[in-house]
């Protein structure tokens, strides 16, 4: 039975993307109301199913690649309490390869023309706008760098899941060794990767607008977000019975790091807008007015949901250990980040022609189903306990507070 | 921790419970060294030139410093940014380390937090001389003066400063006096001089060692721990929003808070090691400050300079990238590298970023030599990160007519000089009269290690 919800979700996601592509095909453009009748804003009704997708496909990558990190930073700080969920986490990690596929596809079509949601792309190369930025943002360089990103994560994710699983048959501490070496590259990849992607993924959107934090604050996001799935798909592995060894002690640290890393996107959040605020410079705060005019001021209503939610839910210890607090506050979370992805793309690629119908749902079932279907898949074939590992006993026996 | 894996080193070998309480107590029975008295004096003279050159400023006005017009801010706020930043390692280590249980912390927490306290002090001095009347420094807190109208001015960053490090201050002294309460118990018990055991017996506050007051202990560091983190975060994004919304008008980069904390730490670390590789050799705590121990602060400053050197890329990228003319002399731009300062900036990228990389290998990490001299090019790289920030920066005026460079006066260097003394006097002090290593914490560590 749970083996078919996932085609379920895809279908259904497909099938409502479907018709909402076909709705938004169907807009006339005449028809399109504006207080200015400036023909290139109105195109950009036509965006809309492929930042919706985009949406969906960059955050469940993101979410994949947030994990990723993550395992990263277990594996360079010697972490021991974590190494009951390491499989959990090297299964997330696995999807990032086929998300990232959907991603470069959409980049493609973009770059040659078929779809508009990066504006810069159908800019003339000499126009006044993008000129300076010539030698970095061209559309063959950013191409190039996006498989850069895609093509090195992949790597180094199956090759830390290849050596993690030959230290689980050989108990040979070498391998342990270079997994460790192998996580230090893949954390400097992956800092200098982060920066780069979050320029061009998302901030080139709006083109016109730059902030240095930016790259640093998605960064956050996707973190908090990988964190949270990890913490729900442990909890519902633990209740089907897959993880025997997870107990309140696991739950209550990644309990932590949820709020830990929740904080530290508010804060990342506060510094940006704070700055922005007090200089309030006409081309930085654009980008905060559009969003507070046409979008209902969402970017100051996600931190209800992001902010106050984790800080006031998951500061007291007891609820940390609590799994129905935390799956409920876990939802919440990840609905809320999806908010704040959607508040990075929509707005910039489809100005106020937005709304949450059809495409986005469809989009979002569909990525979901296909991100559930992917780890399923992966986890199906993995032994759940890492006993190879030099820690795995201080994770088995692992209590808080010691 | 029980189940603790094999391949994990043990901290500290070969020591005993009474091992390491004598070790505590030498340096505060014995008579002082040679070595101790030169270097008192020499920090003595050195506070005093501080002094007076403070009383001349203070006398005569802030003319008597190397300001212009057109930078209006340099030596001073340089220093006062370089020792709030010197003191956030100790914060992080007795604070964020504590929550994410690193034992290693352990021996050398104590230390960093007595340096975090003197180095906000110097801090904290550098505003107060810079306000020309400092009998009036309590106007910034906001109490209705006798001016009636002047308030404070809450839009700027400068006076969130005066909350946040008042906060991190007191915030920081009392977490540094609960986490010595048993320790100094543990002078009173040993001490035979009984002027000494009157003042540790008030010290400690009747401390008995009783299981409740132990459960106390741990959840009032706990608590504390817990203060202190965000703290650490709040007083250096603080300062960064100071130059970020008011160093010159209208430039500003959202990625200077976060970039300001972990270059913090970075500085901070560096001090650390600069002063322990001190403190360890000269009272000889070889086995309690191991070469371990330096590593993990190695790697510390690697992780966080890591951080900043992608905040400099960053900056740097994107000063080109947003084709602004106006960005082109500023702070990380290739008018900095290239224009006048570019001496400060080439300090900069080769103290800060290139010397660091050196510790990409395992041999020199685990030097004490190279990571002492590793250490002190990075305090200098730091201070030049922030001369860069304001001085470099302010060097271009609006006006091209009032573009002008600066040299400090006598009077700036004495002053600067005067707080390396002060930050040294108390220090040595600290050195002779308090516990330097937390020992009944460390002591849970041994017992960790006689029970396996």
């Amino acid at each position: 039975m749970y083996k078919y919800v996932t085609y379920i979700f895809i279908i259904i996601g497909f099938m409502l993307f479907s018709i909402g592509f076909y709705q938004n095909l169907s807009i006339q453009k005449n028809e399109i109301k504006l207080e200015q009748n400036i023909s290139y804003l109105k195109n950009k009704i036509y965006n809309r199913p492929w930042s919706a997708l985009y949406i969906a496909a960059f955050y469940f990558t993101s979410i994949s690649l947030g994990v990723l990190f993550f395992l990263g930073i277990q594996y360079v700080s010697k972490a021991g309490w974590v190494i009951v969920i390491i499989r959990i986490m090297e299964g997330i990690a696995s999807f990032i390869p086929y998300g990232g596929i959907i991603i470069i596809l959409i980049l493609v079509l973009n770059s040659i023309g078929y779809i508009h949601i990066f504006s810069w792309m159908d800019l003339n190369p000499i126009d006044k706008i993008i000129i300076n930025k010539q030698p970095y943002l061209n559309k063959v360089f950013f191409l190039i760098r996006s498989i850069i990103y895609l093509v090195g994560w992949t790597i180094f994710m199956i090759y830390i899941k290849n050596l993690s699983k030959k230290l689980d048959k050989t108990h040979n501490i070498l391998y342990y060794n270079k997994l460790y070496k192998v996580n230090v590259i893949f954390l400097i990849f992956f800092a200098i990767t982060s920066t780069t992607m979050g320029w061009d993924w998302i901030m080139s959107l709006d083109i016109n607008w730059i902030s240095t934090l930016f790259s640093w604050y998605i960064l956050s996001s996707y973190v908090v977000t990988g964190i949270t799935t990890i913490t729900l798909i442990s909890i519902y592995l633990k209740n089907k019975g897959y993880i025997p060894l997870f107990n309140n002690n696991h739950l209550h640290d990644l309990a932590k790091y949820i709020f830990a890393t929740s904080l530290l996107w508010s804060y990342l959040w506060f510094a940006q807008y704070l700055l922005y605020w007090y200089g309030n410079i006409p081309e930085e705060v654009i980008y905060f007015f559009n969003r507070s005019k046409e979008y209902n001021n969402i970017y100051l209503w996600m931190l209800i949901p992001n902010f106050l939610i984790p800080l006031l839910g998951l500061i007291s210890s007891n609820i940390k250990r609590n799994y129905k607090v935390i799956t409920i506050i876990g939802f919440i979370i990840i609905i809320g980040h999806y908010i704040d992805i959607y508040n990075m793309i929509m707005p910039s690629s489809v100005y106020k022609f937005y709304g949450f119908g059809f495409l986005e749902i469809g989009s979002f079932l569909f990525m979901m189903g296909f991100f559930i279907f992917i780890i399923q898949k992966t986890l199906r074939k993995m032994e759940f306990d890492p006993k190879g590992n030099p820690f795995f006993n201080e994770s088995k026996y692992y209590k808080y507070p010691y | 921790m029980y189940n603790e894996s094999s391949i994990r080193n043990q901290l500290i070998v070969s020591k005993t419970y009474n091992n390491l309480t004598q070790d505590i107590l030498h340096p505060i029975e014995t008579k002082s060294g040679k070595l101790w008295w030169i270097a008192f004096i020499i920090a003595i003279i050195a506070t005093l030139l501080g002094i007076a050159c403070i009383i001349y400023t203070i006398i005569t006005g802030i003319g008597v410093w190397g300001l212009n017009r057109t930078i209006n801010w340099a030596w001073d706020i340089t220093n006062f940014v370089w020792w709030i930043g010197i003191g956030h390692a100790g914060t992080l280590i007795s604070a964020v380390l504590l929550l994410f249980r690193q034992k290693w912390r352990l021996s050398i927490n104590r230390s960093a937090e007595a340096m975090t306290i003197f180095a906000v002090i110097q801090a904290g001095l550098f505003p107060i001389i810079h306000m020309g009347r400092p009998w009036d420094a309590y106007w910034v807190f906001p109490i209705p003066n006798q001016l009636g109208t002047l308030w404070p001015n809450f839009n700027s960053p400068l006076l969130w400063d005066v909350f946040a490090i008042s906060t991190y201050f007191s915030v920081s002294l009392i977490f540094w006096f609960i986490g010595l309460i048993p320790d100094f118990a543990m002078i009173r018990d040993h001490t035979k001089n009984p002027i000494k055991k009157k003042i540790y017996g008030i010290l400690s506050f009747g401390w008995s060692g009783k299981a409740k007051h132990w459960y106390m202990f741990e959840e009032i560091s706990l608590i504390l721990a817990g203060l202190c983190t965000p703290l650490v975060f709040s007083v250096h994004t603080i300062v960064s929003f100071d130059f970020a919304t008011s160093i010159i008008k209208g430039w500003h980069s959202t990625i200077f808070p976060p970039y300001f904390v972990a270059g913090a730490i970075f500085s901070g670390f560096a001090m650390v090691q600069t002063i322990l590789g001190v403190a360890r050799k000269v009272l000889h705590l070889e086995s309690y400050i191991t070469i371990k121990h330096i590593e993990n602060m190695n790697i510390i400053i690697m992780v966080t300079g890591g951080i900043v050197t992608l905040a400099y890329i960053s900056e740097f990228i994107m000063s080109w990238y947003s084709g602004n003319i106006f960005e082109d002399f500023t702070y990380l731009s290739s008018g900095a590298a290239t224009g006048p300062f570019s001496w400060a900036f080439w300090v900069l990228i080769i103290c800060n970023i290139l010397i660091p990389q050196l510790l990409w290998f395992k041999k020199i990490r685990k030097n004490f030599l190279w990571s002492y001299v590793i250490s002190i090019f990075i305090n200098i790289g730091m201070w030049f990160e922030r001369f860069n920030i304001i001085v470099l920066n302010l060097s271009h005026d609006y006006l091209p007519s009032s573009w002008t460079g600066f040299l400090p006066t006598f009077v700036d260097i004495g002053i600067f000089i005067g707080t390396i003394g002060l930050f040294f006097v108390l220090y040595l002090l600290y050195a002779r009269t308090f516990p330097i290593i937390a020992q009944a914490e460390l002591k849970t560590i041994l017992k960790s290690n006689v029970s396996k």
